[in-house]
């Protein structure tokens, strides 16, 4: 088949073409584009909201999570003031030493160190008293509800006819205040 | 045949037909083009409206999953605070208990020894750097507060070594180091050996020795604490977890 146009056809053929194009470039893509970016973001939406459950379970989970922890963590008293807990805890090491039956109690706390969130703050011991006292005393410091860690015992007779022995111990007090404990 | 070939038409009559089909056709293009671009343009505009309607639709729920996304994660902080919280004090609260270390060298003590000085220690190990970790490198650590400190005392108790210095005197060297041995025994009691043995004579005449002798303590290892703890201390090994 021959097929023949005319040459006035040209310019409108021409014309023909270019309105496709404009429409092409200016409607057909651009809507595209707005269909694609729709689509997008309704994938998005519905795969975040097919999480929903997994999303409310989580919320269950961290919610027994917090309460085994702060059930765990409720054992442990808050310390609203630093200086009235090692007060306190100095207070309860002097009682102890005496119910464990030593003497010449010294207790000599030194500068305070501020970690991050926690003081720790070193404390020297001095006292007299036979082994089993000493022995007794150590272990009601361990025993109290404060965080201590021994890191010396010196046991040394107090002269070569008594009994009696003089203690050194060095320990530390741990502190994690309210303020950073949350 | 046809009509044009008969020619019976005058030529003005022809050639105006021409022109007329020739418009007709032009316009018939004109029109499907116009009608084809339409529907397209319909068509489109329909699946943006459904896609639309079906992003609105979900537009409720949405919203309502972001809001419990922004729930968990501050539960999720939030119970890492406390998690922190809780390792920190569980390690704090449970230190080598030193009574017993005591306990372990002279509850058993036999009669033949008298110890003169006993020095229960916890000491730097040789090699280990107990630089702060803000001297290592200029660049500040990150993390939580209460889970630096923890990174840092569990760094000290692994760097630290329980040992016991033991001086005393004895009538009878037999029976220290069966003393000696039989501290082996105790669970906690790493290694005990003999430093130096003195012999004296005393003004009667009797023996006896001066002596001191080294006892290594084992280290501790809390399983409990390292059941807690251990994921979030990936540098601790199982072995080392200890104070």
């Amino acid at each position: 088949m021959n097929l023949k146009l005319p040459k006035s056809s040209t310019p409108i053929l021409l014309a023909g073409l270019g309105v496709i194009v404009v429409f092409v470039m200016l409607v057909y893509f651009p809507l595209s584009r707005s269909i694609a970016a729709a689509h997008d973001s309704l994938e998005l939406k519905q795969s975040l909201v097919s999480q929903e459950e997994s999303l409310l379970a989580q919320v269950e989970r961290q919610k027994r999570e917090l309460e085994a922890v702060q059930e765990y963590t409720q054992d442990w008293d808050t310390v609203p003031n630093a200086n009235y807990h090692l007060s306190q805890m100095l207070g309860e090491i002097s009682q102890h030493a005496k119910q464990a039956g030593t003497d010449a109690l010294r207790l000599e706390p030194g500068q305070v160190t501020e970690m991050q969130a926690v003081q720790r703050i070193p404390v020297r011991l001095g006292c007299s008293g036979t082994f089993q006292e000493i022995h007794d005393l150590a272990g009601r410091i361990e025993n109290l509800p404060y965080k201590i860690w021994l890191h010396r015992i010196e046991l040394a007779p107090k002269s070569d006819q008594q009994r009696d022995l003089t203690c050194e111990i060095e320990f530390e007090a741990f502190i994690v205040s309210v303020k950073n404990s949350h | 045949m046809t009509s044009d070939e008969i020619e019976f038409l005058p030529k003005k009559y022809r050639e105006k037909r021409k022109s007329h089909n020739f418009q007709v056709s032009r316009l018939l293009v004109v029109v499907v083009m116009v009608a084809g671009m339409s529907a397209v343009l319909l068509y489109q505009l329909a699946a943006l409206h459904a896609v639309n309607r079906q992003v609105a639709a979900l537009e409720e729920p949405h919203e309502r999953v972001m809001q419990l996304m922004q729930e968990v994660e501050r539960q999720r902080a939030e119970v890492a605070i406390k998690r922190h919280h809780a390792k920190l004090l569980t390690f704090l609260e449970h230190p080598y208990p030193k009574s017993q270390v005591i306990s372990a060298i002279a509850s058993p003590l036999p009669s033949e020894i008298t110890i003169t000085r006993l020095q229960v220690t916890v000491e730097q190990t040789a090699g280990a750097n107990n630089k702060a970790p803000s001297e290592k490198g200029k660049k500040a650590p990150q993390g939580h507060p209460m889970e630096l400190d923890l990174k840092q005392l569990v760094d000290e108790a692994k760097s630290r070594r329980c040992t016991v210095e033991v001086e005393g005197t004895t009538d009878d060297t037999s029976c220290l180091y069966t003393f000696l041995a039989s501290l082996h025994q105790a669970e906690i009691i790493e290694s005990a050996k003999i430093e130096s043995i003195d012999p004296h004579q005393n003004s009667d005449g009797t023996e006896f020795s001066n002596f001191t002798a080294h006892v290594k303590i084992k280290r501790g290892y809390l399983t409990h604490f390292e059941t807690l703890v251990g994921q979030t201390l990936p540098a601790a090994s199982s072995r080392e977890g200890v104070r």
